[in-house]
């Protein structure tokens, strides 16, 4: 059986094949438009191949994620897209646009200039323009017309998917980091109603799952799903069956308890996970869960974060009341910012702070990207302000693979220097 | 040794004194008046109508590069933590910053306000934040969309908009208002002086060319520094009546002119004069480039801060690649250029990512031969002679075969 | 009762044997060779074959260094059958930063340059490890560095730092990447430049790199130098010059994470002596 959340870009042809995808890199793209103009919006994250085309369009000292994806597109891999959308964020995003309209010239591929100065006086009123001009540009290109209903539909769905995202970040610590990551993965590949409805099930039954530790999770959770009488389940048309369900959420919990390196039980306890020293992950993306094996084999727990492949990406939801473009215009301007946005750093930096206070986190972890400039910018003043708050922390620079002797090294010794205080 | 192969111009002294006096005047003798650092690409109109003292820190990072003093700086700002794969113009300053007096030059006076536009790159942002933290200094940002395709009317809006809070902004700092007559004096200076500049670099049409990069690179100091300034203006009308000259008299910048050739990026300050060097051995002189003329845009009559925010929205480095590829095409064949060497500035990723396609294109459309550098503009740390060299003679070797 | 610091790195295997008092028994050091595991093991068999003592008399033995993880055979789960299955393994930071307090209790900064990484490591007043920064991915401030350098110049890598010292007009060496930096050395070698000042440059190049990485902890006094670049009095030289403060080096810079290796198998143990094994 194919794995319930899909989990890379490579099945989605197969998966998908009666469906329109388009791509995108960052998530200042408003999805919520190219599912109103009936597209899935597939996010592109780095691949773990090496490197074999894009070297010819791009120098070394051009950041991995730019890179891979290029490569990926150049090698055939992304046939399945029928454009590609690159919002304005840091310098490379924005070669990267031109590179590709330059090697792709039949391919819808589009830009949206987003502000830089997100909290000034004008940015509202740019952005509106900017983002129905490029409604204007997929009607054009697609003949096709997106109704300000279907934008409503589009801004319900994605907030849905918003919200669960939510209920799940919270009960992150009795999910296993590769599992979170995943899920969060699947959320940006697969269709969203589609999604929404496998988290929501694999919710409830997580929750029937911890209150009958002992019996097996197919049985609690399909008796769960006969008896319950939730009112967010009912109001909603389940799609799946239970039984499918129940079968999703054990695969996932226990293949992903497999993958763990000395896995424990994705139902921990609270006390043995306690145990664990409590980090928090800060950098632009998370693209190869073999960091978290790498974190949880040595002993860690990643509790939070402050990545855009995570929180970033799921926080803040869009009003569903007014004007749909000027909702999304507002949701894109308002919230918690890159380090691209001016102004970014000390909401950032409060923020961080916030959540180490939050989560009793006893350590944060950067993971940047080598040539990332915009988070290698941020860098010092938030170490400087984890310093002042008595947080340590400790730096990964990452290149095309994360992995290496160095890099469990430096995570090892990080977990024995917090662990020893 | 090299100096030989670099035919000094007459009017360099005055150069270095009009530069010397603007760094002099912006620490000594501006007698209250405020100083702002703005970035290469602010609308300085403005701000000298509103009788602020603008400085530049990126020219203050060419400068030190070319003192071979960028390095020293660079390592500063990375014992702070900043990745040594930044900016090295960023570097430099943050590094100057920490510095204080100590620093080459005794550093830039501190700013009163920070003036940024991001219409040159991303980066500007990330530094100027970092300065306003360092200094406790308020900093404006000016946002210019990129063009990817075409400058849009509310872009030109917004930015206008924004100029309009630009002038609130240092009224409310500085108690110093705009000035419209002075407004309209300051753009004409500015409109003369780049008009002098442009056609300085018309005149490198001429064979053999009266100018090589280093000239270009040393005079366009004032088109950024003092731009929109009377001094200016009479510097480039020196340095037009010199360069005329020497084209009417038919004297070249190198001694034997064999080849003409085009330059993409920012100079590699550090190896200014030897770098070049190499090319003017092989009879190969740059007669124009992508970056120095990039500086040399009018401003429109009409409504001041609408002509201004179309200006320093349009810049070249606020335009897609396919506009700069088209830039350097038209450059080439308006020059009657024989090649063009590209520098890959590690420092600079808005301007050097996609050069490989630039250079195919171009190579394909104009059917003349390009080459890559890869290096940075500063930091010399990056930078391998050894591997320089080799490229650089292979490529002339090109050109032999291709001639 | 004895215990065992086994640090694997990546040229060289490091041993220390300690008594149950904690006293220094005998230490060693081999080439790792392409199988670091293997050397170590084999180093521990000639230690304790000196010493007359057999495997079975050690209590608990610690692994460090690149070569750690895998040395690790029976994961802490009971006695070790064999001495060279270590009972636990811990990162080179910890075991750096304890054995250069164990010799040195003012140091506050260490700087440790090996064959394959540099790292500097800030220290409390207790010993305590507060911060940590480690070179990235290149070979440019590290033990390879110089092994590259000296491969062009044609010297014993053993001499280098000597011929640095005769150097009377240092050759700027410019680039920090290690190909670069070859390839300068190459051209001032072949423009006729001197042996020993090139040498100097390549010191003065590998200090400015390595305390560029050691400023991010600060360089608190008392600042000791350790690995086995510490042997090289040239690079030691450089860095005080550099950063204008005396440096001090173990008398055996190299077999420091070895002994905080041993020194924290002997805590272990104590620490546990109730007889049944951390990690049970």
């Amino acid at each position: 059986m194919a794995h319930p959340f899909l989990d890379s870009c490579r099945d989605w042809p197969a998966r998908y094949p009666n469906r329109r995808a388009i791509g995108y890199l960052c998530t200042y793209v408003p999805e919520e438009i190219l599912h109103a103009a009936g597209f899935v919006p597939v996010r592109l994250l780095k691949a773990n191949d090496a490197i074999a085309h894009a070297d010819a369009h791009l120098q070394s000292y051009c950041c991995a994620l730019a890179r891979s994806a290029l490569d990926q597109a150049l090698a055939g891999k992304l046939g399945f897209l029928e454009g590609m959308v690159f919002p304005h964020t840091c310098d490379t995003i924005q070669c990267l646009a031109d590179v590709w309209r330059v090697n792709f010239p039949g391919l819808f591929v589009t830009t949206i200039v987003q502000p830089v100065a997100v909290e000034g006086p004008h940015a509202q009123s740019y952005l509106v323009a900017e983002l129905r001009r490029f409604l204007r540009r997929l009607e054009d290109r697609f003949g096709i017309s997106v109704t300000d209903e279907a934008l409503g539909d589009g801004i319900r769905v994605h907030n849905r998917t918003r919200q669960l995202l939510g209920q799940l970040s919270l009960r992150r610590e009795q999910v296993p980091a590769t599992t979170y990551f995943d899920i969060l993965r699947a959320s940006t590949l697969m269709p969203k109603e589609e999604f929404n409805d496998l988290l929501a099930e694999m919710l409830l039954a997580m929750d029937s799952s911890l209150l009958a530790k002992n019996e097996s999770t197919e049985k609690s959770c399909s008796s769960r799903f006969l008896t319950t009488e939730n009112a967010e389940n009912t109001e909603k048309k389940v799609k799946i069956s239970a039984r499918s369900a129940c079968s999703a959420v054990k695969s996932l919990f226990f293949s992903g308890v497999k993958n763990e390196p000395r896995g424990e039980n994705a139902f921990t306890t609270s006390k043995v996970t306690s145990r664990r020293p409590r980090l928090i992950l800060v950098g632009p993306y998370l693209d190869d869960p073999s960091l978290l094996k790498l974190i949880h084999g040595l002993g860690g727990q990643v509790v939070a974060d402050d990545v855009c492949t995570g929180s970033r990406y799921f926080e803040t939801p869009v009003s569903e009341d007014g004007d749909p473009v000027q909702a999304l215009a507002q949701r894109y301007l308002e919230r918690r910012p890159c380090p691209c946005k001016a102004g970014s750093l000390p909401r950032r930096s409060e923020a961080l702070i916030g959540l180490a206070k939050v989560h009793q986190a006893e350590g944060v972890v950067f993971v940047l990207p080598k040539f990332c400039d915009p988070h290698a910018w941020d860098y010092p003043p938030l170490a400087q302000a984890l310093d002042k708050a008595g947080v340590p922390h400790l730096l990964l620079e990452t290149e095309q693979t994360v992995s290496g002797e160095q890099m469990r090294t430096r995570i090892q010794a990080f977990l024995e220097m917090i662990s020893y205080q | 040794m090299t100096e030989k192969r670099y035919k000094k111009l007459k009017c360099a002294e005055d150069l270095t004194r009009l530069v010397e006096r603007h760094y002099a005047k912006a620490r000594y003798f501006r007698f209250g008046q405020p100083l702002a650092w703005v970035t290469s690409g602010a609308p300085v109109e403005l701000l000298r109508a509103m009788d602020v003292f603008p400085v530049y820190p990126e020219n203050y990072g060419a400068l030190c590069g070319a003192r071979g003093e960028a390095v020293a700086l660079c390592q500063a700002a990375e014992a702070q933590g900043y990745s040594g794969d930044l900016c090295s113009y960023a570097r430099s300053s943050l590094g100057m910053m920490s510095q204080g007096k100590k620093a080459p030059l005794g550093g830039l006076p501190r700013p009163n306000l920070l003036v940024c536009c991001n219409n040159i790159c991303g980066t500007v942002l990330k530094w100027y934040e970092a300065a306003s933290r360092f200094y406790d200094t308020p900093l404006f940002v000016l946002d210019t969309p990129f063009i990817h395709d075409q400058l849009t009317e509310y872009s030109i809006q917004y930015v206008a908009a924004q100029l309009q809070e630009l002038v609130r902004f240092v009224q409310k700092h500085t108690g110093r208002r705009l000035n419209q007559n002075k407004l309209k004096e300051i753009i004409s200076y500015s409109n003369q002086a780049t008009a002098l500049w442009q056609e300085i670099r018309e005149l490198c049409r001429a064979r053999p060319s009266p100018l090589n990069a280093p000239d270009l690179f040393v005079n366009m100091a004032p088109i950024v520094v003092l731009r929109s300034t009377k001094e200016a203006v009479g510097f480039y009308r020196q340095l037009h009546a010199e360069v005329q000259e020497r084209v009417q008299r038919g004297i070249g910048a190198i001694p034997q002119e064999r080849y003409r050739l085009v330059w993409d990026n920012i100079a590699i300050w550090y190896r200014l004069y030897r770098f070049y060097s190499y090319f003017v051995d092989r009879g190969a002189c740059f007669v124009a480039d992508t970056y120095t003329g990039g500086w040399a845009m009018q401003l429109q009559a009409g409504e001041p801060f609408e002509c201004l925010a179309r200006t320093y929205t349009s810049v070249f480095l606020n335009q897609s690649l396919e506009y700069r590829g088209q830039l350097l095409l038209d450059l080439i064949q308006h020059f009657s250029a024989d090649g063009f060497v590209m520098h890959s500035n590690r420092s600079c990723k808005p301007y050097s990512l996609g050069q490989y396609d630039v250079m195919r294109q171009v190579s394909q459309r104009c059917r003349v031969p390009g080459v890559i550098i890869e290096a940075d503009m500063c930091d010399s740390r990056v930078y391998s002679e050894e591997q320089v060299k080799t490229r650089i003679q292979a490529f002339m070797e090109t050109l032999d075969a291709a001639g | 009762m004895y215990f065992l610091g086994v640090d694997i790195g990546s040229l060289t295997v490091k041993v220390v044997l300690l008594g149950g008092d904690g006293k220094i028994l005998a230490s060693g050091v081999n080439r790792a060779g392409y199988r670091g595991q293997e050397a170590a093991g084999a180093l521990v068999s000639t230690i304790l074959a000196d010493q007359g003592i057999p495997s079975t008399e050690i209590a608990y033995t610690v692994a460090t260094g690149y070569g750690r993880v895998t040395f690790v055979g029976t994961g802490g789960t009971c006695a070790p059958l064999t001495p060279v299955m270590a009972s636990e393994e811990i990162s080179e930071i910890s075991c750096q930063a304890r054995g250069v307090y164990h010799l040195f209790p003012g140091a506050r900064t260490i700087i440790d340059i090996g064959g394959q990484d540099s790292k500097a490591i800030r220290l409390a007043a207790s010993g305590r490890v507060v911060d940590f920064a480690m070179n990235d991915k290149c070979a440019a401030g590290t033990g390879r560095f110089l092994e590259v350098m000296a491969q062009a110049l044609e010297v014993d890598i053993q001499d280098l730092g000597d011929l640095s010292l005769r150097g009377t007009n240092k050759v700027n060496i410019s680039s920090t990447c290690t190909v670069f930096a070859e390839s300068e050395t190459i051209s001032h070698l072949a423009r006729g430049a001197d042996r020993a000042d090139i040498a100097a440059g390549l010191h003065e190049a590998i200090a400015s790199r390595v305390l560029g990485m050691a400023s991010r902890v600060g360089l608190e006094p008392q600042v000791v130098l350790t690995g086995g670049v510490a042997m090289n009095r040239g690079v030691a030289k450089a860095l005080e010059a550099k950063c204008g403060q005396a440096i001090v080096i173990p008398p055996h810079p190299q077999i420091t994470g070895a002994l905080g290796a041993a020194l924290l198998a002997r805590e272990r143990w104590e620490r546990s002596s109730s007889g049944h094994w951390p990690g049970d």
